[in-house]
């Protein structure tokens, strides 16, 4: 080791700063040299703010702003210099938007756009002609824009609001669908039931004649006469008691249902409906358990009235077991009819993680949403390793062994673009759980996942049987890569442009929390020696390739001056560990799996041994020239020649039924001899039911001439001769 | 995987049927008459998908085919002439549950029906249509059809039909909207029916042309290829028809055809000898004009009664309360 690096290789080892330079200082200041590109966020298009699209009518349940704003102005703004104002106006229109959701104003994107577009006017007093033109023109921008819904920028609620309104939309659609069933049941119900009455003698009354006829006929019509004929007529069968009890039953369980309701439609039995969004997982699970009764109810008068419907309810077959039926019948198909319940837990801590798992297993479908606000925790070792990372990660890695369990990881910045994986999530129907890290801004929750600190990934089961189907890593970036990679520019002290590859990895991240900056030593660029290594190449190295190697990352302080920061052990391992992790997950992704290497290893090594030839190799022959037609081994294999089946001896008559058009020829002719099978194609039922002579005709008068007569079974047949000529051609 | 209760109770009462089950009047067709093959392969296609009677409808035009539906012991509405389609997709928009079934002639389709065909294929309505094509007037004795071929002496041509005949599939897969368009024979039975049953599993509309031979008219038009297995030309693909072992040593003439390549079937429409059999075109992305077209609304009574109030109302002279 060389006496410069010591005191830093010292740091690195130990943590041991009483050796380091002056100069070489905990990062209290510092942050990540790739974020020297970035400051004030809201002026950059990123995804965010979101609309939460309201508007009916096809439009995506979400939306940014900047691709709102895009499409306005592919719309709008002619291609080309003649477009530029109106580009730059709504550009300009835009950003206050963006500054009004980053000063916390909220609303609709309709009740921003107002607002914005008041402050552009009005930023210099009095509006001018100008800014009446720009008024105008701000203002028919927003007509053209097809959508609107509240905006919402990037906060600690944004993962909330994002999945409930996600949720709302899937609900929304199933909710329709049931809705419309369970009226059309209830309606087709009540059919039968009216038509039983106007069959019955009641409805021949003269009030319930005037009622059918129409106010307007009451003076010129005498109701009394007409219902005094008609008491003569024949009545029909009425429906028998127990069946109109059960269709009234079924009836007024479906109009009385708590679980469906429109604004338009009040519930008929004038009760609340049911609500399904909660805070805690426990209080969602004992209004499930409650509402239980009433869902086998419902299930069961949905049962009743769609056989009821068909006229298939038979009371023999049907009556015990509706009888004996109740929630504990329930089964997985029967609860996805109903709502799923959505669950904002916050923070999760032990006992909200048992009790999510205990939905999960139990496979009830509730959505759960489990943010997870820091992920890196205290300096604290408490005896063991430093934990980044796990506390946010654990639930999440502890759901996907529930198998049937949607889950979904990700950073909150990550939502917007895995709004379909989000929908999926909601629209699953068994549990899904949604777990999210929201950092205290942006660009550092972007910075977990670039990071691998927490890695994004999905996990549906219901998108296949296997594990391919099912895993996804989106979200991440560089998906096949240990680390992320970015360019990282900066100016050097002789005023050179320089430019250096750069990783971005879990200390880089860690960096940003100033909790863990005892564990960083700053050297500046004078002190910068070859012995420097960057973490994502010193994790790569051997025991013996990092003697005299210190790992680093590079780091900008407040002016944006660029210096090294070593890192210390402990960092590393906890590097290490994260990258293990994520290689983890990177097999269950299908990257860089173990089990296939060793496989394609293995045959290949198969492979070689019985294809690859020997080192020397005979010479070829003369009859091996070139001039010589390709070998027969090359040639394609003839395709499979289809060997027809032998037919029946030409001695027995037969048919070839396959090719029957059941014309009724031959049945007409002999219903004895010929007869049909199951699928209606003729065969021989009995050669000897008739004479030959039938046989020939038939064979004759068969349009598809696939009668085949034989020889004849009676020799003493009457005019043998003659038939058999008749009968070569179907032989 | 587990199954809801009512779809379990539904299968509790299930039924089996049988082909008698769908069968009605004996058919007065003439013996020899290609019809009966296909009613039988429609038969067997009931049985096979367990069609229950009562939701089942066959709606047909005039003509000798469009006799179908009084042998078949399933709903049924002999329609007017070149009139089957809209009435079955009067039938289809308002009960959107039933099996819809559209029997036709080629003068009841290709003639006076013409423009409900051409927009009965756009619409795409979830519906199987068969036509029944056997060039000829047959009930009205003897008269040309769209389909006869050129010398075809008939009653209204009798120095021969001279103009070329109407190729029902290639004006069909001229319609963008076409979803599935197929060809069959009647002599081969088994093809039709796996046909037909392809049709019926189709989300959409459906047109089959079978070409059917009419012993009384069209005398021997169909013999050769009825007694030559190797004029027929079967087309296979994994997305389309299977053809079976039995039938593959009889029929060797195959071409493997993807029915999503509509140029192709074009090409293969326009083929007359070998004679074509299989699906030439499947779309199953087209929508269904049905899917469009769903009300929220029911029509309850009360609803009935309000529209039809709404409607008197524009007619009301004085109403009451308006002055004279």
């Amino acid at each position: 080791m060389s006496h410069a690096a010591s005191p830093l290789a010292a740091f690195h080892l130990i943590g041991d700063r009483s050796a380091l330079e002056s100069s070489s200082q905990a990062p209290m200041q510092f942050r990540p040299a790739l974020f020297g590109t970035y400051h004030d966020l809201s002026t950059l298009r990123t995804d965010y703010p979101v609309v939460l699209v309201t508007t009916p009518g096809g439009s995506p349940w979400v939306k940014s702003l900047s691709d709102i704003i895009d499409e306005l102005l592919q719309a709008i703004a002619e291609p080309g210099t003649g477009g530029e104002e109106t580009r730059r106006q709504v550009l300009a229109q835009e950003q206050a938007i963006r500054s009004l959701v980053a000063g916390g104003q909220e609303g609709t994107l309709s009740q921003l756009w107002e607002r914005a577009r008041e402050h552009l006017v009005h930023t210099d007093g009095e509006p001018s002609a100008i800014d009446g033109k720009l008024d105008d023109k701000l203002t028919s921008a927003f007509d053209a824009i097809p959508l609107d819904g509240e905006i919402i920028g990037f906060d600690n609620r944004l993962a909330a609001r994002l999945v409930t309104r996600a949720w709302q939309e899937s609900e929304n659609l199933r909710s329709k669908d049931l809705q419309k069933r369970i009226g059309r049941l209830a309606q087709k119900l009540s059919d039968i039931l009216k038509v039983n009455h106007m069959h019955s003698p009641g409805a021949r009354q003269p009030g319930e004649l005037e009622s059918a006829m129409g106010s307007g006929n009451s003076k010129v019509f005498d109701f009394e006469a007409m219902a005094r004929i008609l008491k003569t007529a024949p009545v029909a069968e009425p429906l028998p008691a127990s069946r109109r009890k059960r269709i009234q039953s079924a009836i007024d369980t479906l109009d009385s249902q708590r679980f469906f309701h429109s604004n338009s439609a009040p519930s008929k039995s004038g009760k609340s409906p049911f609500a399904f969004a909660f805070s805690e997982c426990g209080e969602a699970l004992k209004a499930f358990r409650k509402r239980l009764p009433e869902m086998a109810a419902l299930v069961k008068a949905i049962s009743v009235a769609e056989l009821e419907i068909d006229n298939h309810y038979s009371e023999s077959r049907h009556d015990h077991f509706f009888k004996e039926f109740s929630e504990h019948q329930l089964g997985p198909r029967d609860l996805e009819l109903f709502p799923s319940y959505l669950i904002e837990t916050g923070q999760v801590d032990d006992q909200v993680q048992e009790e999510i798992l205990q939905i999960l297993r139990a496979g009830l479908p509730f959505k759960i949403v489990a943010q997870t606000n820091d992920i890196l925790g205290d300096d604290s070792l408490a005896g063991g390793q430093l934990t980044f990372g796990t506390q946010g990660q654990q639930l999440a890695r502890m759901a996907l062994g529930i198998d049937q369990a949607f889950v979904l990881q990700a950073a909150a910045s990550s939502l917007y673009r895995m709004n379909h994986q989000v929908l999926a999530g909601v629209s699953t129907s068994g549990p899904a759980l949604f777990s999210i890290y929201c950092g205290a801004g942006y660009i550092e929750t972007a910075a977990a996942t670039e990071s691998r600190a927490f890695p994004g990934f999905v996990y549906n089961p219901e998108s296949g049987r296997n594990q391919a189907a099912c895993f996804s890593l989106t979200g991440n970036p560089a998906q096949e890569k240990d680390w992320t990679g970015h360019e990282l520019n900066y100016e050097n002290p002789d005023h050179d442009y320089e430019t250096e590859h750069t990783a971005f990895t879990l200390v880089d991240f860690i960096a940003l929390a100033p909790q863990f900056s005892r564990r960083f030593a700053c050297v500046p660029r004078a002190e910068w020696g070859y012995d420097l290594v960057p973490v994502s190449e010193f994790l790569g190295l051997s025991g013996h390739a990092r003697v005299d190697k210190v790992p680093f990352v590079p780091l900008i302080d407040s002016d944006n001056v660029l210096y090294r920061a070593v890192v210390d052990e402990r960092l590393l391992d906890a590097a290490r560990r994260c990258l293990t992790a994520w290689h983890k997950l990177q097999e269950m992704g299908g990257i860089n799996n173990s089990h296939a290497a060793a496989a394609v290893a293995e045959a290949k090594i198969a492979w070689e041994a019985e294809y690859v030839p020997p080192a020397v190799q005979p010479e070829p022959s003369p009859a091996a020239s070139t001039a010589d037609p390709a070998p027969e081994a090359a040639a394609p294999k003839p395709a499979a020649t289809i060997t027809p089946e032998p037919a029946p001896s030409s001695d027995d008559p037969w048919i070839e039924t396959i090719r029957c058009t059941t014309c009724n020829e031959c049945t007409q002719l002999n219903d004895r001899m010929f007869s049909y099978d199951g699928e209606k194609r003729a065969f021989i039922k009995d050669p000897d039911a008739g004479t030959y002579r039938e046989l020939v005709e038939a064979a004759e008068t068969c349009q598809v001439a696939i009668i085949h007569p034989g020889k004849p079974r009676n020799p003493d047949e009457p005019g043998l001769e003659e038939l058999l000529e008749r009968a070569a051609p179907f032989m | 995987m587990s199954d809801s209760i009512s779809h379990c109770m539904l299968d509790l009462a299930e039924e089996e049927y049988t082909i008698e089950d769908y069968q009605s009047a004996v058919p007065r067709w003439c013996v020899g008459c290609g019809d009966h093959g296909v009613l039988t392969a429609v038969q067997r296609l009931c049985r096979d998908e367990k069609l229950p009677p009562e939701k089942t409808v066959f709606v047909s035009g005039i003509g000798c085919s469009s006799r179908f539906p009084h042998y078949l012991k399933t709903y049924g509405f002999h329609g007017l002439h070149g009139r089957a389609l809209p009435i079955a997709q009067g039938v289809k928009i308002k009960r959107p549950d039933l099996h819809v079934f559209v029997i036709m002639g080629d003068g009841d389709c290709c003639s006076i029906g013409t423009a409900h065909w051409i927009h009965a294929l756009r619409y795409n309505m979830n519906m199987t249509a068969i036509v029944l094509d056997n060039s000829i007037y047959g009930l009205t004795k003897n008269q040309a059809s769209p389909t006869s071929p050129v010398g075809q002496i008939s009653n209204t041509t009798p120095r021969g039909s001279f103009i070329d005949p109407l190729n029902p599939i290639d004006v069909t897969l001229g319609v963008g909207s076409a979803s599935f368009v197929a060809q069959a024979v009647d002599w081969m039975p088994d093809l039709t029916h796996a046909i037909i049953q392809a049709a019926f599993h189709h989300r959409g509309f459906s047109f089959i042309r079978v070409l059917q031979r009419c012993p009384e008219f069209m005398g021997h038009k169909y013999d050769d290829w009825v007694q030559n297995p190797d004029r027929m030309l079967l087309l296979k693909h994994e997305n389309g028809l299977k053809i079976s072992d039995e039938l593959g040593r009889i029929y060797r003439n195959q071409e493997i055809h993807d029915p999503s390549q509509r140029n192709r079937a074009r090409e293969i429409a326009a083929v007359s000898d070998p004679i074509p059999v299989g699906i030439l075109y499947r779309n199953e992305d087209i929508p269904c004009y049905e899917d469009h077209q769903v009300s929220d609304v029911m029509n309850t009574p009360e609803i009935v009664d309000t529209y039809l109030q709404k409607e008197f109302d524009k007619y009301t002279i004085n109403p009451p309360g308006a002055p004279a």
